[in-house]
């Protein structure tokens, strides 16, 4: 089965045995995982990663140019880690400016803090959707311009400037937290 | 599949560090997979379609094919249907001046509106010889 590629897989469990989904889900799960936890957060990953897979098994029919697989399933992650952003209403977090969440902890806090994967975890908290999306996705799964354009359906300059004022802001948090980089 | 072409000197750095720190994947819920091959088998699934009408009808409209057919059609068409029209009036008209009957067309069948001074000229000489 190793040698069979995704696509074949989800139209061998649509035609012939829904096992095969299931290693589809195998190859995959981590991936779409990883994605999801960065930018929706962790909280309900567990629900988002089992909407994922739904939408893929009933949407993939539809899917007619079969060379945009990873596209379209990169951006159904996207869109429901967005839903789910909107719902949680996290949207509202990235008005906070980075001075209140400063004034609200001690000095020892921000010590206890000083290990990177929190401050990472943190800083893109700081983030808007938008900006944190092409982070996750340039930064950290590093997929090309173009291709972040296609899953999120905005211009790659669009996607640049996005990269850009991301960065801008990340390189903010972490020098108010002491790291220059 | 890293293109380092995006990134500027100064951003290296900040890359370098999100990469390094990047917050853990969570581990799996233990029956996580097993839910969802449960939750897609309740689920209905369109089944995989070959290529529909409306497929090859969309392909069809694409614009690289469409504009230029349909200037080609319209080409056509002017040619097919304008021009043998205009061609038949003409030799029709001068036919029926030469043997006396088209005045009495023109004006059973309103056909006034292809009268113009030059069709009469025309009649008006033949009808003299």
């Amino acid at each position: 089965m190793e040698k069979i590629s995704d696509i074949e897989l989800l139209k061998l469990s649509k035609n012939t045995n829904q096992e095969y989904f299931r290693e589809f889900y195998r190859r995959n799960e981590r991936k779409i995982r990883g994605t999801l936890s960065r930018v929706a957060g962790t909280t309900h990953l567990d629900d988002l990663t089992q909407e994922v897979f739904i939408k893929i098994w009933k949407g993939f029919a539809k899917l007619r140019e079969e060379a945009y697989l990873s596209t379209w399933i990169y951006r159904l992650t996207m869109n429901v880690a967005f839903d789910s952003l909107r719902s949680d209403g996290e949207k509202d977090k990235k008005n906070i400016p980075l001075e209140d969440e400063d004034s609200v902890k001690s000095d020892t806090d921000i010590q206890s803090d000083y290990h990177g994967k929190d401050m990472v975890e943190k800083a893109l908290k700081t983030l808007s959707p938008e900006h944190k999306a092409v982070v996750v996705l340039h930064d950290l799964d590093e997929l090309l311009i173009r291709e972040i354009g296609e899953i999120l359906k905005i211009s790659e300059g669009t996607v640049k400037s996005r990269l850009f004022h991301a960065r801008k802001n990340l390189r903010e948090y972490f020098r108010k937290e002491g790291i220059e980089l | 599949m890293m293109n380092n072409n995006d990134l500027d000197n100064q951003d290296e750095g900040l890359v370098s560090f999100l990469k390094k720190n990047a917050p853990d994947i969570p581990k799996t819920s233990d029956g996580l997979e097993d839910r969802i091959m449960k939750a897609i088998s309740a689920e209905e699934s369109p089944p995989l379609e070959e290529e529909s009408l409306f497929d090859k009808l969309k392909q069809f409209f694409n614009p690289y094919i469409f504009i230029p057919a349909s200037i080609a059609v319209a080409a056509l068409l002017v040619a097919a249907i304008i021009l043998p029209i205009g061609k038949t009036t003409k030799d029709n008209s001068l036919e029926m001046a030469e043997t006396g009957d088209f005045v009495e067309y023109v004006w059973e069948t309103g056909y006034e509106d292809y009268w113009d001074n030059d069709l009469t000229a025309e009649i008006n000489e033949i009808m003299e010889l």
